[in-house]
Formats: structure tokens, C-alpha cells, sequence
């Protein structure tokens, strides 16, 4: 190991440390908040809270079983859905348009809408040059607050479920949601927006602004960058047009609900929307603050946080895991880039290793570790270029997908996967040690078995189809941007990060077509769907359930070795299904 | 060979119909697609063919015996309940009843009650028996159906159905009243009322658990089943989407799609966890034949599952705790009276006494002092039965009166003679009941002479059984008519969890309800009629064979042994049965680890070289080491058979103790047999220029 990898694995450590040790407290608020339990930012904002509740008709008293709470979760995924896709059809006829953008073609607003009604925030254009003001603020950013809201609602209805004593209800939907968003994303996102706008992020309604370039360039017969000097340029160009717009509010929420979309297509490698270094540590941090505050959540929840604990250990296992994987990829390169010293791949005072597609300012390691996390947690928003990975680099993000939001993933909607492979695991553990399977002195029958694995495998099928079907349509090669395998990768990338909701992209795919527009907008909502209502349907099962006696020498769910046959099934069932694809990919380009 | 064999491998092969398949979802996958390949290879005979037609032979044919060895594995655990029904089906043929109508039964009385009652008996065949109707069987004679006896007293081979060759006596009222069809009546004659009629008998029922065509699948079985579906599914869209993305790999670089159809199917079969779905019913089957080898009979498969998930044991204490009998251990004199002449006195009082109890006090005295027996028959001598009446029993001679009996009932008629029940009698009695003996007071002429020392005698190892079951997480409940005092003493001395002192049937339910409020499991025995209520309501109930028929219907297992520490072995039985499941389990994912080593490569290769690094077993060719793959998948599944059939080790121990052995002994294991295996069918094949 060269010792700025070693630096780099370091500081990655400290980082997790310092956000799981951060973790650990947010829980304690986010779970009182969600309670109802006074707070400050309820003493400000809870008649904000009540008069909401009033305007649907919602009460805390009002507690729903499965069947309404999943109902009420769906109908507000589904108002998202269908308002913002008219939104964006309408775009042109919209206020807060100063570049007169016209409404998105048809395919296009489904796609966009899916995606960010979905919390997967997959971008088939460019924001800073297809979207206005209006539908980057009233469109993505209220999903941006929308989404994480339900997917922590639904979190929350499946540990009261779990903790429930005897046949009680799982919560008031829209009293959930609108605490979420009051109490948990509000808060944390005005500070970020707070932070951003103090570190130079725009944030305001004004026109795109045109600026003089200090240094001239040109553009060749291709379209492509050159120097003004260069012999094949066929234009020289001096000025460029900055895009301004409300970018520190949408940036910060972007990150806090493992939303990701960003305001401009290069996302946070832009030196808008993260302008210092401050901005990315921040920004990382943000990715995945939440998903693992829920974990710990689970724990205070079920009263015994050593649930929360064992879980924990196992996400961060497998997080470092994939950070070690990735940055140590990232550092050697590959043989090709260092081939006749095309890319330096060494150490110049500071780490280098493989430059390629990173941000000269933000560098491989603080890129490995971004693109970790934003994997881990179904984020997507990105830092660098992810086309620009080594093969065995991009191996990380696409396990950590495949895997189906294990790692963090998405706000509540990643504590679900993750109890659902907990189900599973429990289910094994308890047969091999002769008990019928109970977690948390629930028992675990066929209904609730059946639950889970849909929980646990649905992404995985879902991305399978969608990449096939990708591969297969007439198209195919056209819209994977290059031959196989690299362009296998990019579109596997595609039906992965959609089927995954994770909404990250290798830059070479080809994303806005009919065809994959329609495909991966269909496996986002599928996907979405089916997880939330599986973890709605799965919590009224528990709670109805009986909670049985605390048995003396019952099989632990805390222990050590139960999170080891917890990995062990995460890895078998989770990642082997992604191993064909893999070879293909990453792995037959690594090779080749 | 063996008949039990022949006859599995041909239910193997009449398991083909796919209604039998279609009740194995993993199975019936399997299925299809050796159906699939099969029509792949007719296919490639006439030239339209993905890969050469000795491939997609061998390929087809490997799947097909995948099919008939999971059909084999389970007609064999079928063929185990099959013999045990045809013996029984030997004891169940139509006999000629003696039909009594009620008036025959009021009207025949005196000496020759059977005679006058055969007389007046009308015979039909046993199959036209409707319920409530009486009948008469004579000595010799089969009992045509299940009965209730009502009048008479006989000796009854029971060995048809419990295999137990000793007669044991059924007689009207009280616990031993059940009458079965198909036992043989020895001596005497017994009259009974029918029931249950021709086809609902025990015997029927009986046929029907052994054969296991009762069977229906357990929740849990259906969970597993639910769990296995899902791999299944992920497994046939892994091998399917391949398809797609090998077409588009191979188009970009202007090649032809190297997946075939038939190694998409051979990937599917492989990596679908076909080892646990194809023994999946054996090990549920299996589970209740060793059961029904233990004698005991489930009326269902889900009775099987809660035993071992029980948590609360409530264990009668005569005969699971403490041998059946109390023995005199102690003479304790008070009041100033030597010990000896309160032997001589306990043994006189004694002597008449037959009950072991009695018989122990006598051999005791002879211990202590060598007080030999004497005989009760000389003149004077009057003995003084047990009474419920008095609780007491004794002797009178030459005007003296010996008593013992109950501290309270020895008080009561010692006050009643004038005499004075000391205190220091009183605190020795305490004392004895608080060590967990009975005391017995004894009297001479109205004047207390001292206690003697009952003690109950714990079972040899028993109290290391219970420290396995309590690790195992199971609490032990005794069940006894002591008082709480004694019972707590042996409680503690046996190494039991709870009590429940002075039992009578109603405490007993009122303890299982509240054991199930608090969301326990509990499994009980009981064999009385006033058990009935609380066998109905306990999650396990075991009724003994010898109990009355109220017992055995409301309970969900008979005990034809009617052995009190049955419920133990029972508990191990189910638990070793979800044991062996999750075990089987773990090995069948393990698999597809190697699995993947050695089929990727070879599916792959051809598309890109350089994939050969992920050979890691250095398979000798992609044809080679895909038939490899296939064989050991199937192989697997004969090789595990005995393991399915027999069930996993059954070890007791803490949780986290069993956990870490089966995860290395399946676990670590699942992950490295295929390794080796795969690699020698491979060096196997290739040496045999198959592939």
C-alpha cells in the first residue's frame, strides 16, 4: 500500500467515524421528533405542523393500519408524480423562466418525473440547460423534500410495527410525512443551504450571467474544447454563460434525502453547486448522515439499541469494504492509463493515482469516497466522473446497487432492505439452531417471509429486466455509447442505478432516448413501489403479531456472529446475481 | 436390494407426473427445464441445434436425474411410513361385531353377564358400526372399532398398533376406558360404545399420518418454500437476462451469441437451490417417521414444527421428574421416643400396606434394625385400611392401635384420643416437607412416636436434562398434587425452572393460558378425561395411549408408549427437524459460490479470454466444467439423502454455540465441497474423453 493510500483509507476512516459518532445523536432527535416529542423546532414550527395537518384532514390520533398508511404513501408518491410530470410539460407556460425553456418532450418529463417522485433523481438532461427556475424549485426540490419524507414515514410505520406490543396501528401517514420534512429535512437542509450560499453557491431568481473568460479557447469541427492556439479549431470562444438559479437550497436537500439530482448536469463536481473544500466534506457527509442516523433510530425504537448497533456494524462493514475497494482501485489505476505515461498515475506531494474524470480541486481519493457513498446510500449525486473509474473501481458501485440499498440507501427506504435481508437471515439462523424464526419476539411465518424476499429481491429483478431489456432493444448499441464491454457497462450502469433508485450515471450512456426513458422510468417506480409497499404490508404483519416472551439463551440478533451470517447472506443472495453481469462488464474490461 | 429401496425407485420414477411435480415449486422448475432440454436435443437431431447434440445430451440427461433424485429422496422417506401402514393396514380388515341394543345391556345381569349378553348379541360386520352403538367383544376376538368401554374389565394386546407385545388391562370408568379397533381382547369381555366409525378409526388415522398422505405442508416448510421460490426467480432471471446481455456483447464485436440455450438452462438449474428443494418433503417426512419410530403419533406435521419451538415444558413429576414412587428414607422420633421403637411401630402399621410406599417403610426398618416381617394373621390382629376418609392407615392388636398417615389427619385423631401433638412433631414434619419428602406420622394408642421421612427419588440424569433443555431456552414447569413446600424442594433439586404445587386439571389450564398470554409455547402430556381441557389448550399436547379417548382427542400427538418423558424426545425431534432444514439450507447457498467459479468461465470465455482468470479450479474446458457443475448438483442431492432422512446432529446448547457449529460445519463447508468436488468430476470426465 503506498502511503497516500494509506492517507486517503485514513482520513475515509475518521470521516465514517466522525459521521457515525454524529449519527448517534440526530437519532435520539429524529426519533422524538417523529414522536411528536416537544423540541425546539417544534416549539417554532408546530403550529406550521398542525396547520398542515388540518389542511388533509390528518390526525395523530387517527393511527392507520397497513392498508391506509399504504394507501396514504402511495397517493402522495402518486400526486408527486403526476404534478411534477405536468409541470414539466407545461414548463413553458410557467413563471421563473428566464431562459424561456420550453416544456420537456413527453418521454423525457415521465422519465424525470419517476425519477425524482421516486427519490432515485436520475437526470436524462442536463438541468442548467433544460430546466427553469420554477421547475428546478416548485418540481424537483419539493420531491427532493417529498421523497425522503415518505420513504422515512414508511421506515418509521415498519419499527413501530416491529416494536409493536399487541395489534396496534403503524402511525398517521401525513402526520409522518409532514414531521419529516418539519422536523428532520427542514432544519438540516436550511443549514446546509446556509453553509452553501456562505461558500458561494447561487441562490437567486436573476438570469443565467454571461462573463468574459480570462483565457480564450476554441472549439474544433467536432465540438470539442481546444486550445485557442490549436490547429484545428475552427472558432475561438471568449465568454461563457454562467447558470445562476436557487442552487444552494435544492443542493443541500439533494444530499440530506439521498436524492442526488443536482442543479446542473455535472452535479457536485461543478464548482457551483460545491465551490470549497468545506462545501465537499459537508456535502459527503450529507449523503449519508440520514441513512445512518435510521439505523440507530431502529435501535432506540425497538428499545434495545444494541439492534441498532449489530446493524450498524454490519452497514459499516460493508461500507469499508467497498471504500477500501474502491480508492485502492482508483490509486493503482490501471496498466493502460500509466502506458506511456498517458496519465501519471504516481504521487506528486499530492495523492494521484488515476486522474481521469476526477476534478482536478477534489482529487481521487475525496472522488473514491464520494462515489462509495453515494452508492451506498442511494444518493447518485456525484462529485467526478464516473465513466472515468478504473474497471475494477466501478465494480464497487455497482455491488453496492446491486445489493439493493443495503448500505445506508435511501431514506427509510434502506432500513427496509436491510430488515428484510435481516428477516432472511434470521429465518436461516433460527431453523439451523432449531427455533421457529421470531425476530424481535415476532414471530416470522409465511406471510412475513414472503414480504421480505420481495423486499430483498425485487431490485435485483428489476434491474436484470431492465438491463436486458435495454440490451435487446433495437437501439441498444446506439444508446450504450460504446461497444461491449465498456458500453455493456454503461447501460447495466442505467438499469442498475434506476432499478437501485440511485439515479447516478456513467456519463457515456446515451439517457435521453425513448426507449430508456421509458425503461428505466418504469423500473424506478417499480422498484420504489414495490419496496414500500412491501415494508408497509410487512410492519402491519408484525404488528399484528403477538410479541413473544423474551426467552432465556434466545438466538441472538445482536451478536457478532449474527451479523456475519447477515453479511453472508447479503453478499450470497444480494451480489452473486449481479456476478454474470459483472464479468461482462467491469471485470471483462478490466481484463481485456 | 433392499425392498424399501425398489420401492423408492420406482415411486421415483411414477413421481414424474407433473401433478406430483407441480407441489415442488423449485422441483417442478427443474422439471421444465430437463422438459426443455429434451426437446432441445430432439431438436438438434434435425440440424437445429445452439450446441453439439452430445453436449445437450449429457446436459439433459444430468438434468433428469437431478428430477428423479429428488423424487427418490422423497419416495424414500415415504417408504419408512409406507411399511409401518401396511402392518397396520394387516391389523385394520372387517371382523364380525357382536351388536347389543341398550336394553340387552340393562337386562343381562349376575354371574353369567357374558354369556346371557353373547346371547342376546347380533352380529354384523364391523364396517356398518354406526357411532353410539354398543358392542361386545369376547376373549380372543379383534375389536371391531374404536370404543368407549361401559361395562366389564379384560386384558387387551395392544401390539397392532403399539408394537408392545405385554397386554394391558381396559376397563370401564376411570382413565383406561379407550377402547382401539384392531386390538385383540385377551381375557374376559368388555362391552363399549362405538366412537368413531369404519375409515375415521384411530387405526385410519394412523394409516393416514404414517403414510403421509395426510401431510399437509407446515408454515414453516412454506416460508423455506417462500425463501426458495425467491432464489429460484432471481436465479432464472440471472440466467435468462444473460441471454441478452451475452447477444449484445457478442454483436458489438461483430461475434455470435456464445449462450446457448441449453447452458442457460444447465446455469439456471445450477444455481437454483436445488439441493434443499429437492429435500425439502424428505426432511418434513422423515421428521415425523422418526417420530412415529419414537411411538408417538402426530395428528399433524404442524404438531411436529410447534414441538420444537415449545419453550415451556409442563412435566407431570411422577415419572419424569421422580421415579413413580415415594420410599421411606428416615425414621425420625420425637418426643423423646427411641428410633427403633419407631421402626417397630412404622413396620407393623406397614405391613399390610401393598402400596410401594408401605413395602419401602418395611424394608427400611429391616435396614436400620433387622426388623424382620411378621404376619398380620394371628388372632387380635385387625388391619386398617387407607380411606379417603380418614387418610390414614394402620393396625390394631392386643387393644393397641398403630396409625400413620397425614401430619393433619394423624393430629386430628391423635387430639381426638386426648393425646397431645407436640410441637417439636410438628417442626420435624415441616422440615421434612420443606426437604422435599412426605412426612408420615406415626401413632401408637393416641401418642405421637414420631415421622418417617418419604422422599422422592429424582431420576438418575435427569437434572442434566434439564440444564440442556434450559439452555436450549426451554423453561421446565413441574407438575404435581404436593404441596408447595415439597414441591419446591424437588424443584430445585432436579433443577427445574417453575412449579405448580397442588395441581388439579383447572390450575393446569389456568398455568397454560397464562404461560401463552405471555407469549410462550407450551407442550404437556396427560392421559385423564379431566386432562382433556387443558391438552385442547396447550400448543403440544401428548396424550397417552393408555388415557381415556376425551385425552386422546383433545390432545395433537398420542404417545403409544405412554411414557412420561416423551415429551422431551419429542421436543428434540422437532427441533432436530428445523435443524436439519436450515442446515440443508445454508449448504444449498453456500453452493452456488464454487457454483459460479466454475460456470461463469466457461459460459463466458469465448466472449472475452481474458475472463479465463476467474478459473480459479483450472476447469479443463467450458464443456468439461459445465457437466462438472451440473453432476455435483446433482450428485449432491443422492449423497445428501441419508443426511435428510436421518436429520443433522442434534446437539443441545446455547444458541450462539449451535449457530457458530452449523454455519462452520454447513456454512464453511457448503462454500468448499463444491470446490473440491467439481474439480474431481471434472479431472474425472476429462479423463474419460467424455468432455
Amino acid at each position: 500500500m503506498s502511503a497516500s493510500l494509506g492517507t486517503a483509507l485514513f482520513e475515509a476512516a475518521a470521516f465514517v467515524a466522525l459521521l457515525t459518532a454524529c449519527a448517534l445523536p440526530l437519532s435520539n432527535y429524529v426519533v422524538k421528533a417523529m414522536d411528536g416529542c416537544p423540541s425546539l423546532a417544534r416549539r417554532v414550527l408546530g403550529p406550521v405542523e398542525r396547520g398542515c395537518a388540518r389542511l388533509v384532514g390528518a390526525s395523530e390520533q387517527d393511527s392507520m393500519g397497513p392498508g391506509r398508511y399504504l394507501a396514504g404513501a402511495l397517493a402522495l408518491t402518486a400526486v408527486g408524480f403526476v404534478g411534477l410530470f405536468v409541470l414539466l410539460l407545461c414548463q413553458g407556460f410557467l413563471p421563473c423562466n428566464p431562459e424561456e425553456l420550453p416544456g420537456l418532450p413527453l418521454d423525457t418529463a415521465f422519465n424525470l418525473a419517476a425519477s425524482f417522485a421516486t427519490n432515485t433523481d436520475w437526470q436524462p438532461v442536463a438541468g442548467e440547460s433544460h430546466l427553469s427556475y420554477f421547475s428546478q424549485a416548485v418540481g424537483l426540490t419539493v420531491q427532493n423534500f417529498l421523497s425522503p419524507a415518505i420513504g422515512l414515514a414508511v421506515a418509521f410505520a415498519l419499527m413501530r410495527g416491529i416494536a409493536a406490543r399487541s395489534a396496534e396501528g403503524l402511525g398517521n401517514v401525513f402526520v409522518d410525512v409532514i414531521r419529516a420534512v418539519l422536523y428532520v429535512l427542514l432544519p438540516l437542509a436550511l443549514i446546509g443551504a446556509l453553509v452553501g450560499v456562505a461558500q458561494g453557491t447561487p441562490q437567486t431568481l436573476a438570469p443565467y450571467e454571461t462573463v468574459q473568460l480570462v483565457e480564450p479557447v476554441a472549439v474544433d469541427a467536432e465540438g470539442n474544447v481546444v486550445a485557442a492556439d490549436d490547429p484545428a479549431a475552427v472558432q475561438e470562444v471568449t465568454e461563457a454563460v454562467v447558470p445562476l438559479g436557487p442552487q444552494a437550497s435544492q443542493v443541500s436537500i439533494k444530499q440530506l434525502g439521498t436524492n442526488g439530482g443536482g442543479f446542473n448536469g455535472a452535479n457536485s463536481a461543478s464548482a457551483l453547486e460545491n465551490p470549497t473544500p468545506l462545501t465537499n466534506l459537508l456535502q459527503m457527509a450529507a449523503i449519508m448522515l440520514l441513512p445512518l442516523t435510521l439505523v440507530f433510530c431502529f435501535g432506540r425504537m425497538v428499545a434495545d439499541r444494541r439492534q441498532g448497533r449489530a446493524l450498524m456494524v454490519a452497514v459499516l462493514v460493508l461500507l469499508a469494504a467497498g471504500i477500501a475497494a474502491l480508492t485502492a482501485a482508483e490509486f493503482a489505476g490501471t496498466a493502460q492509463l500509466a502506458a506511456d505515461g498517458a496519465v501519471y498515475t504516481g504521487s506528486l506531494g499530492q495523492p494521484a493515482g488515476n486522474m481521469e474524470g476526477k476534478e482536478s480541486r477534489i482529487g481521487t481519493a475525496a472522488t473514491a469516497l464520494w462515489t462509495a457513498l453515494t452508492t451506498a446510500a442511494a444518493s447518485g449525486s456525484t462529485n467526478g466522473s464516473l465513466a472515468g473509474l478504473t474497471p475494477l473501481g466501478l465494480v464497487v458501485p455497482l455491488v453496492f446497487m446491486g445489493l439493493g440499498e443495503v448500505v445506508g440507501g435511501g431514506i427509510g427506504t434502506g432500513l427496509a432492505s436491510l430488515l428484510g435481508f435481516v428477516v432472511l437471515t434470521v429465518f436461516v439462523a433460527s431453523l439451523m439452531v432449531g427455533r421457529a424464526p421470531e425476530y424481535l419476539g415476532k414471530k416470522i411465518g409465511p406471510a412475513e417471509m414472503r414480504l421480505a424476499v420481495i423486499i430483498a429481491i425485487a431490485p435485483s429483478l428489476v434491474m436484470l429486466a431492465g438491463a436486458a431489456v435495454l440490451l435487446l432493444v433495437p437501439d441498444a448499441a446506439a444508446g450504450a455509447g460504446a461497444s461491449a464491454p465498456f458500453g455493456f457497462a454503461n447501460t447495466l450502469y442505467a438499469a442498475v442505478s434506476a432499478g437501485a433508485n440511485n439515479g447516478s450515471a456513467l456519463g457515456g450512456f446515451e439517457a435521453n432516448t425513448p426507449w430508456a426513458n421509458g425503461v428505466l422510468g418504469v423500473e424506478m417506480l417499480a422498484s420504489r413501489v414495490i419496496v414500500l409497499a412491501c415494508t408497509v404490508l410487512l410492519a402491519g404483519r408484525f404488528a399484528a403479531r403477538e410479541t413473544s416472551a423474551a426467552q432465556v439463551g434466545a438466538l441472538s440478533t445482536a451478536s457478532p456472529l449474527f451479523v456475519v451470517l447477515l453479511l453472508v447472506i447479503v453478499v450470497l443472495v444480494g451480489a452473486l446475481t449481479l456476478v454474470p453481469a459483472l464479468a461482462l462488464g467491469p471485470v471483462a474490461e478490466a481484463v481485456l | 436390494m433392499n425392498p424399501l429401496m425398489k420401492r423408492a425407485l420406482v415411486d421415483a420414477v411414477r413421481k414424474l407426473a407433473p401433478k406430483a411435480q407441480a407441489a415442488n415449486p423449485v422441483m417442478f422448475m427443474v422439471y421444465l427445464s430437463a422438459l426443455l432440454t429434451s426437446v432441445l436435443l430432439v431438436l438438434s437431431w434435425f440440424g437445429i441445434a445452439d450446441a453439439p447434440s452430445g453436449y445437450i445430451a449429457a446436459i439433459c440427461a444430468v438434468l433428469w436425474a437431478t428430477v428423479l433424485f429428488g423424487n427418490f429422496a422423497e419416495a424414500l422417506a415415504e417408504g419408512r411410513g409406507k411399511a409401518q401402514a401396511d402392518s397396520l393396514r394387516a391389523a385394520k380388515r372387517d371382523v364380525e361385531a357382536l351388536v347389543l341394543a341398550e336394553q340387552d345391556l340393562a337386562a343381562a345381569e349376575g354371574e353369567a353377564q357374558g354369556a346371557l349378553l353373547r346371547a342376546a348379541a347380533q352380529s354384523v360386520s364391523s364396517s356398518t358400526l354406526a357411532k353410539g352403538q354398543l358392542y361386545l367383544v369376547m376373549a380372543g376376538e379383534q375389536v371391531p372399532a374404536d370404543g368407549e368401554i361401559v361395562l366389564g374389565a379384560a386384558s387387551v394386546d395392544e401390539s397392532a398398533i403399539t408394537g408392545e407385545s405385554a397386554p394391558v388391562v381396559r376397563e370401564s370408568g376411570g382413565d383406561r376406558s379407550s377402547l382401539t379397533g384392531g386390538t385383540t381382547v385377551l381375557s374376559d369381555w368388555l362391552v363399549a360404545r362405538v366412537t368413531a366409525e369404519a375409515g375415521h378409526s384411530f387405526l385410519d388415522q394412523m394409516i393416514a399420518m404414517v403414510e403421509s398422505s395426510a401431510r399437509a405442508k407446515t408454515p414453516n416448510e412454506r416460508a423455506l418454500e417462500l425463501l426458495l421460490i425467491a432464489l429460484t426467480l432471481v436465479f432464472l432471471a440471472v440466467s435468462w437476462t444473460l441471454y441478452g446481455f451475452g447477444a449484445f456483447s457478442a454483436s458489438t464485436q461483430g461475434a455470435a451469441n456464445p449462450l446457448g440455450l441449453t447452458s442457460l438452462v444447465a446455469l439456471f438449474v445450477c444455481l437454483a437451490p436445488t439441493t434443499i428443494g429437492a429435500l425439502l418433503s424428505a426432511i418434513g417426512i422423515a421428521g415425523m417417521s422418526r417420530l412415529n419410530e419414537a411411538n408417538v403419533l402426530a395428528t399433524s406435521g404442524r404438531a411436529v414444527e410447534a414441538a420444537g419451538d415449545v419453550d415451556v415444558l409442563l412435566l407431570d413429576k411422577t415419572g419424569t421428574i421422580t421415579l413413580g414412587n415415594r420410599q421411606a428414607a428416615a425414621f425420625v422420633p420425637v418426643d423423646g421416643v427411641d428410633e427403633r421403637t419407631l421402626a417397630d411401630a412404622a413396620q407393623l402399621a406397614s405391613l399390610a400396606d401393598e402400596t410401594p410406599e408401605g413395602r419401602s417403610v418395611v424394608v427400611l426398618a429391616k435396614e436400620r434394625f433387622d426388623i424382620r416381617e411378621r404376619t398380620l394373621t394371628g388372632a387380635g390382629f385387625t388391619v386398617v385400611p387407607f380411606t379417603a376418609a380418614t387418610r390414614m392407615s394402620g393396625v390394631d392388636f392386643d387393644g393397641h392401635e398403630i396409625r400413620k398417615g397425614a401430619a393433619d389427619a394423624v393430629r386430628a385423631y391423635v387430639e381426638a384420643r386426648g393425646g397431645t401433638y407436640s410441637a417439636q412433631c410438628a417442626s420435624v414434619a415441616d422440615q421434612v416437607a420443606r426437604e422435599g419428602g412426605t412426612p408420615l406420622v406415626v401413632a401408637r394408642d393416641g401418642r405421637v412416636l414420631g415421622v418417617i421421612h418419604l422422599k422422592d427419588i429424582i431420576k438418575s440424569g435427569i437434572r442434566e436434562n434439564f440444564a440442556d433443555l434450559h439452555a436450549m431456552g426451554i423453561k421446565t414447569v413441574m407438575v404435581t398434587g404436593d404441596n408447595p413446600l415439597t414441591a419446591a424442594a424437588i424443584a430445585a433439586e432436579a433443577g427445574l425452572d417453575d412449579f405448580i404445587a397442588e395441581a388439579t386439571p383447572e390450575a393446569k389450564l389456568e398455568a397454560i393460558r397464562r404461560y401463552q398470554a405471555e407469549g410462550h409455547l407450551v407442550a404437556m402430556t396427560g392421559d385423564g378425561t379431566n386432562d382433556a381441557p387443558a391438552l385442547a389448550q396447550a400448543d403440544v399436547a401428548v396424550a397417552m395411549n393408555s388415557g381415556t379417548q376425551a385425552a386422546k382427542e383433545a390432545g395433537n400427538m398420542v404417545d403409544l408408549d405412554s411414557s412420561p418423558t416423551k415429551l422431551i424426545e419429542i421436543v428434540r425431534i422437532g427441533k432436530q427437524m428445523l435443524m436439519t432444514r436450515g442446515s440443508l439450507t445454508t449448504f444449498s447457498i453456500a453452493n452456488d459460490l464454487a457454483k459460479y467459479f466454475a460456470v461463469i468461465p466457461a459460459l463466458l470465455v469465448p466472449l472475452y479470454p481474458g475472463l479465463e482468470v476467474l478459473n480459479v479450479m483450472h476447469l479443463a474446458s467450458p464443456a468439461s466444467a459445465m457437466l462438472a457443475a451440473v453432476i455435483y448438483n446433482a450428485l449432491i442431492i443422492v449423497a445428501l439423502i441419508p443426511l435428510a432422512l436421518r436429520g443433522v446432529k442434534y446437539r443441545e446448547g446455547a444458541p450462539a454455540t449451535l449457530l457458530a457449529h452449523n454455519m462452520a460445519v454447513y456454512g464453511l463447508g457448503g462454500v468448499a465441497v463444491p470446490f473440491v468436488a467439481i474439480k474431481v468430476l471434472d479431472v474425472a470426465l476429462t479423463a474419460l474423453g467424455v468432455a
